[in-house]
């Protein structure tokens, strides 16, 4: 059952059989998508007409290329702005919330933590149309009052970035609780002993310690945010996500650049895990 | 010299539970002030307090003559050693050391001149850029202490800061702590459950029991006179004996044996005899000393600090006796009787 | 107390008391801005919204009609009861194919081989869902991968129908989410003392014994996270439905989506927003709730 325990042989080999379905299934979607992106066809299917780089860099009316497709480089830079403000927004406040519930006692301290937690089981869906509801009422409570049309309240790059944050907040503070909770406390007192204030003790003493947990929290949030379409999809204004603009392509006019796009992505996470991986390794070693 | 410390009926408070209560105590300028006490009596919690890292429920913390209330800790003129040292470890030597002082906002040439003097002081010149994991327990100790020196604080609270070293390395850093101390006169306040290091280094101790103070006395005063009978089980070794009742001058142990004391104290409870009052042999004719026979069981050997398991002849009282390790008692062996004698001084009742 | 101690007394009260609350204060106002302004006042808003209807005037009024016609019109009770059984189905589903697969990778192989594997878990959880859900739709459709392989050697003639349906809907909505299944029940078999089993297994238990009495016990904590996650994400998931499922796989956020971005009824969506909402924290709360678990726990 276990490395020590002795199995009979049929059992091991289903076991495996099984484990390797499994990861077939995983990644099967994956290296379909890729395949297709250099499939010389105008067809997101088979059969293999040969290999083309057309996809991702032709420039002709017919076969519009990854690269010629301004208005896809157009959405691919909105996504990765958005998602570094996000990732910047959320890391802070997150992990200021940490510190907050970690560090502080304080009266209705349960009750912030409980919402601090609830965009953990609040479906997207449903924090995208809060948010477009509450800020519409906003936006026109403003414009009644004051004859201001602010852009923000409308669906808009900004509304966006807040509805994405108001969940990633959670996240970071998540991750970075999880390693505060390792901190040892007598270091932050012996900085206060030596005099510093409580804020530099937090800061030359506790973030740094911290810092690990912040980086691999930016990343997650910069995830988040970068491949989200529930919320978004709410509040987005004219200038739409690549989520938001692969969606549209998808449901109303495919072509492979599709897999172009779709394949990049997969290539740079994969090889973002690798190195993940394999920095991992070295430290372990 | 005047008082740099005094606690006024200092009480404190986990809810129902009291972790320290009722402590009074001063300490003179330049002082080494040891808290003794077993795990869990309060000595930390008693330290946190003056540090200011924990309020105090009732009573007051007095540093030369004003008053700490609501003082937070980086406004106290104290410093502390934590249990576990608590070395930044994110920063080397030097970063460590200059923690402090760079948030007085010293001038840089300031910083560096006292962070090497202090350094040199504690003999870690040449380790600045050293990773404080990277060094050894020793040397982490004294890191630790040069972090906090280097602050000038009128008081040092060092809180078991020898704890986790090996024994080896606790002897030999108890005695240059002592001589770091003397050279530059800053009061030490040292908590420790070990009596050794309390013995050796103090100037005063104070023996803390279940959140009391149980005695505050001079070393040879604590090891001599103990006041209470936890103090006198509690310092040093001791044979305890429980009393069933006294005729006269004699002391009668339930074991029934039977010794005489000019007792001052009436219906004792318990006797204390420490091993080393015994005198093994002890020649004719001397004043106010008690003889009586016992049988040897087994001898205990541990070096300097050897002795004779024994029983009281005629009783079944267990009493155990320093063996200096001389030639004149190599012949010994079990089953052997002998004659003992305790001068009378050296009998403790309570 | 003498007078002047009295005085000292009341000054020091005065004095800058401590630092302590400097620092409360900057840590609990952005947190408070965040979850006042993004969580709070936006809830209380649906909440508001749906019980409003806009009457002829073009004022706002209080209203229970877009309620009544949640309930009134059956395609969206029925949508709504649908959502909720398929999500309770797909949960579970993930945690029975999922299970094996984490038990393999933190007590069969070593820990060396299972690194590969996880970092094999981890790549489809980060490349998003739009991507996931494209590749299924490129494999299962009339002229996808799968059709193309089935035809080619000849097992079927036909292409046979699953893009568009419920078959290729669950498909998504299982992968997208049974990763969140994987990593917690992980994290708690990795906590498990191999020697619990082997205990088990010299005092004569059989493998499906070890299983239901050690194993799956041992890991709930890890188990409730998991599904409540996964629930969560499939019940408010939007992509897997729209581009895998059918016509008739209405999804109750398509509703949602539909009332707010076409109909433009957003009030009604409101409702059913809420709707969405109580559904989902009324289950999760009562998972919380008989496995005795904090819902922080969930998150780590
Ligand atoms: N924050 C706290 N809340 C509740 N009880 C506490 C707290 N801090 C300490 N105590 C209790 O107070 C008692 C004294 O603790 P303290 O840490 O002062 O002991 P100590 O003498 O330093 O022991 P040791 O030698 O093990 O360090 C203990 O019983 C401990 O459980
Ligand atoms: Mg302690």
């Amino acid at each position: 059952m276990i490395r020590s325990l002795p199995n009979t042989t049929a059992y091991t080999i289903t076991y495996r059989i099984y484990v390797g379905l499994f990861f077939l299934f995983l990644v099967i979607p994956l290296i379909a998508i890729s395949v297709l992106a250099f499939n010389d066809s105008n067809y997101i299917a088979l059969p293999w007409n040969g290999f083309t780089l057309d996809w991702f860099f032709s420039a002709t009316d017919e076969r519009e290329g990854l690269f010629a497709d301004s208005n896809l480089l157009e959405s691919i830079n909105t996504s990765l702005t958005t998602a570094l403000i996000v990732a910047t927004m959320s890391t802070v406040i997150g992990t200021i919330a940490a510190l907050l519930f970690e560090e502080e006692q304080f009266r209705l301290k349960g009750l912030l933590y409980f919402l601090a937690l609830t965009p953990l089981v609040i479906p997207g869906v449903i924090l995208g149309i809060s948010i477009l509801l509450s800020s519409t009422y906003a936006g026109n409570l403003i414009e009644k009052n004051f004859g201001v049309d602010i852009e923000l309240f409308r669906p808009s790059y900004w509304l966006v970035i807040f509805g994405q944050f108001s969940f990633g907040a959670t996240y970071v503070m998540l991750l970075v609780a999880a390693r505060l909770k390792k901190f040892d406390r007598s270091l932050e007192e012996a900085a206060l002993s030596l005099k510093a204030t409580r804020v530099q003790a937090i800061w030359y003493i506790t973030i740094p310690f911290l810092r690990p947990a912040i980086i691999g929290a930016f990343i997650v949030a910069f995830l988040l945010s970068f491949s989200n379409i529930n919320t978004t999809i709410f509040l987005v204004g004219s200038d739409p996500t690549l989520p938001i603009d692969l969606y549209s392509r998808i449901r109303f006019s495919s072509t492979p650049v599709l897999n172009a796009i779709s394949f990049l992505i997969v290539l740079i996470i994969t090889l973002f895990a690798l190195v993940n991986f394999f920095i991992k390794r070295k430290s372990d070693d | 010299m005047s008082n740099i410390l005094e606690i006024k009926n200092l009480t404190k408070k986990f809810g129902d539970f009291t972790a320290v209560e009722d402590v009074n105590f001063s300490v003179k300028d330049g002082g080494f002030f040891s808290i003794l006490g077993s795990s869990g009596c309060g000595k930390s919690t008693l330290l946190r307090i003056i540090a200011g890292f924990e309020p105090e429920t009732e009573g007051e913390v007095i540093i030369r003559g004003e008053s700490m209330k609501g003082v937070p800790p980086e406004k106290r003129p104290v410093n502390i050693v934590f249990q576990h040292l608590a070395l930044f470890p994110m920063m080397n030597v030097r970063e460590n050391v200059a923690f402090g002082l760079k948030r007085l906002k010293l001038s840089n040439t300031e910083i560096d001149s006292r962070v090497n003097e202090m350094l040199s002081r504690v003999g870690l010149e040449g380790y600045e850029k050293k990773d404080v994991t990277a060094l050894s327990g020793g040397q982490k100790q004294r890191v630790a202490i040069a972090r906090s020196l280097v602050m000038k604080p009128s008081i040092l609270l060092l809180d078991e800061p020898l704890g986790a070293l090996d024994r080896k390395l606790r002897e030999h850093m108890k005695v240059e702590l002592k001589l770091l101390q003397r050279e530059i006169g800053t009061t030490f306040i040292y908590i420790t459950h070990d009596q050794s290091e309390a013995l050796v280094m103090s100037d005063e101790i104070a023996v803390m029991h279940e959140g009391r103070f149980e005695q505050i006395d001079t070393p040879r005063n604590l090891y001599k006179n103990p006041k209470t009978a936890f103090v006198a089980g509690f310092v040093g070794d001791s044979n305890r004996f429980e009393l069933s009742r006294t005729e006269g001058d004699t002391l009668i142990t339930n074991k029934g044996w039977s010794i005489n004391k000019k007792s001052s104290m009436a219906e004792p409870k318990v006797l204390y005899i420490r091993p080393e009052a015994l005198i093994i042999n002890p020649s004719e004719g001397l004043t106010d000393v008690e003889t009586f026979g016992i049988t040897i069981k087994t001898i205990l050997f541990d070096g300097s600090n050897t002795k004779l398991a024994t029983t009281v002849t005629g009783t079944t009282e267990e009493l155990l006796i320093s063996l200096p390790q001389n030639a004149e008692f190599d012949g010994l062996s079990e089953g052997q009787t002998l004659q003992v004698g305790v001068h009378i001084n050296d009998l403790k009742c309570y | 107390m003498s007078q002047n101690a009295k005085l000292q007394n009341t000054l020091q009260t005065t004095k800058p008391k401590n630092s302590f609350n400097v620092t409360l204060y900057l840590l609990i106002i952005p947190v408070l801005l965040w979850l006042v302004l993004l969580i709070v006042l936006p809830h209380l808003d649906l909440l508001v919204s749906s019980f409003e209807i806009e009457n002829d005037d073009g004022e706002m009024v209080f209203s229970l009609a877009n309620y009544i016609a949640f309930f009134k019109e059956e395609i969206y009770w029925l949508t709504f009861v649908k959502t909720a059984a398929y999500a309770i189905g797909v949960t579970a589903l993930a945690f029975i194919i999922t299970f094996p697969v984490a038990f393999y990778l933190t007590k069969v192989i070593s820990k060396k081989n299972a690194a590969f594997f996880i970092l094999l878990l981890l790549i489809p959880l980060w490349v998003g869902e739009l991507v996931t859900v494209y590749g299924w739709m490129v494999l299962l459709g009339d002229h996808g991968i799968i059709n193309h392989f089935l035809m080619a050697i000849g097992i079927v003639d036909e292409p046979i129908n699953m893009l568009y349906t419920d078959f290729s809907m669950i498909i998504g909505l299982l992968y997208m989410s049974m990763l969140f299944m994987v990593v917690p029940v992980m994290s708690t078999l990795e906590s498990l003392d191999d020697s619990l089993i082997e205990a088990a297994s010299d005092l004569g238990a059989s493998k499906w014994t070890i299983f239901r009495t050690i194993i799956i016990p041992y890991s709930m904590p890890g188990i409730v996270s998991g599904a409540i996650i996964v629930f969560m994400l499939v019940i408010g998931d939007y992509l897997a439905p729209n581009i895998l499922g059918g016509k008739s796989s209405l999804w109750f956020t398509e509703q949602i989506y539909n009332k707010f971005l076409t109909t433009f009824n957003w009030n009604e969506g409101a409702a059913f927003g809420f709707l969405l909402l109580m559904l989902s924290s009324g289950i999760i709360w009562l998972a919380l709730k008989f496995s005795g678990q904090k819902l922080d726990r969930v998150g780590s």
